[in-house]
C-alpha cells in the first residue's frame, strides 16, 4: 500500500497545488529519466519524453487507486511512454522469438559491439545496449534498480513468470554474446 | 534446472566457490552480473520541474481557450438559429423604430448600464472562480 505522504502529496496535486506537484517531479525524476534513458537513445527526445511522462502523470492522477507505490505507477507510466515512442517510430521493441533472438545476437557478428579486449566494462555497456527494449528494461530494473520481481511485473505489465524467464535469457544472452566476442581461453 | 539457470543462481545468492571459478560460463557470467549495476545513470536537466509546469500551464491555456471558441461558436450558431426561426415563424418585417428607443433615454442608460454590469461581473468575479492556473 501506498504511504501516507504519497497520499497527501496526490490529494494536493488533484486540488491544484503546483507546488506539491513540484514535489513528486523531483521525487520522481531520476526514476523517469532512467526508465526512458534506457530505451530512447537520442538526447533530445529523451528530454521531451520525460516531460510528457509528468505530464501524462498529472492528467492521470485522479485515477491513480494507492494499489502500487506511487513510484511504480509513475515508472509504468514512463514505460509505456518510451515502448509506444519506440512503436511509432517503428523501431522494434517487441518480444522477439527465441528463434529470432538466437540468431540475431549469437550468431550474428554485430560490428556495433567489437571492441578492444581490454575495456571490459565498456563493451559490456554496448552488449546490454544492444539488447531488446523489453530485455534490457527487465534486466536494468531488477540489477541497478534492486526492484522486486513483482514490481518490475507491474511497471512493464508482464507476468513474473516471464521477468524471471526475461532475465535469465538476458543473462545468457551477454554470457554468450561475451564469450563469442572474447572467447573462453581469454575470458579471465 | 538447467546448468545455466543453476550458475545464474549460484551467482545471485552469492554461492560461486573458488573450483567454480574455472569454468569459462561462470567467469563470464561474474562479468555480466558485475558489469549491470554499473550501466549508465541518466538524468534530466536542472529546472526540470519548472520546465514540466510551464509546459503543463501552456497545454492548459490551449485547451481553456479551445473550449472557450468552441462555446463561442456554439453561441453564434444558436443566436443565428433562434434569429433564422424568429423572423421565419413571426413573419419579421425590419423595421427601424428600435431607432425611437433613442427617444427614450432612460431605458437606453439603464441598459448601457445593465450590459457593463455584466461585463465587469464576467470578468471580476465568474472567471476568477474558474481554476485557471
Amino acid at each position: 500500500m501506498a504511504g501516507m505522504d504519497d497520499r497527501i502529496l496526490v490529494t494536493r496535486i488533484i486540488d491544484g497545488d503546483l507546488h506539491a506537484f513540484r514535489v513528486l517531479i523531483n521525487q520522481n525524476e531520476k526514476l523517469v529519466a532512467h526508465m526512458v534513458g534506457r530505451l530512447i537513445k537520442h538526447d533530445g527526445e529523451r528530454e521531451d519524453l520525460c516531460q510528457e511522462v509528468f505530464i501524462r502523470v498529472y492528467e492521470k492522477l485522479s485515477e491513480f487507486n494507492f494499489q502500487s507505490k506511487l513510484s511504480t505507477w509513475i515508472a509504468t507510466i514512463a514505460y509505456r511512454h518510451a515502448i509506444n515512442h519506440l512503436r511509432k517510430r517503428k523501431i522494434v521493441t517487441e518480444q522477439i522469438e527465441d528463434a529470432v533472438l538466437q540468431e540475431k545476437f549469437l550468431t550474428e557478428v554485430n560490428p556495433e559491439i567489437t571492441l578492444s579486449e581490454n575495456d571490459m566494462d565498456e563493451f559490456m555497456m554496448l552488449l546490454i545496449d544492444a539488447l531488446p527494449a523489453s530485455y534490457k528494461t527487465v534486466l536494468l530494473l531488477f540489477h541497478k534498480d534492486n526492484l522486486r520481481y513483482s514490481e518490475i511485473a507491474a511497471i512493464t505489465g508482464m507476468p513474473e513468470g516471464t521477468v524471471k524467464n526475461y532475465l535469465f535469457r538476458a543473462r545468457n544472452i551477454l554470457k554468450e554474446q561475451l564469450l563469442k566476442q572474447i572467447g573462453k581461453e581469454n575470458i579471465r | 534446472m538447467s546448468r545455466e539457470e543453476e550458475i545464474q543462481k549460484k551467482i545471485q545468492d552469492n554461492a560461486i566457490q573458488e573450483i567454480d571459478k574455472d569454468d569459462p560460463d561462470v567467469i563470464a557470467y561474474l562479468r555480466v552480473f558485475r558489469a549491470l549495476p554499473k550501466t549508465r545513470e541518466y538524468s534530466v536537466p536542472e529546472r526540470f520541474a519548472e520546465t514540466v509546469i510551464r509546459k503543463l500551464e501552456r497545454k492548459q491555456k490551449r485547451i481553456f481557450l479551445l473550449h472557450e471558441y468552441m462555446w463561442l461558436t456554439a453561441g453564434i450558431l444558436l443566436l443565428v438559429t433562434a434569429g433564422a426561426y424568429t423572423v421565419t415563424r413571426l413573419d419579421f418585417k425590419i423595421d427601424f423604430g428600435f431607432l425611437n428607443a433613442f427617444s427614450y433615454k432612460g431605458v437606453l442608460v439603464f441598459g448601457i448600464f445593465f450590459i457593463a454590469m455584466l461585463n465587469y461581473i464576467d470578468r471580476r468575479v465568474i472567471r476568477k472562480t474558474k481554476k485557471l492556473i
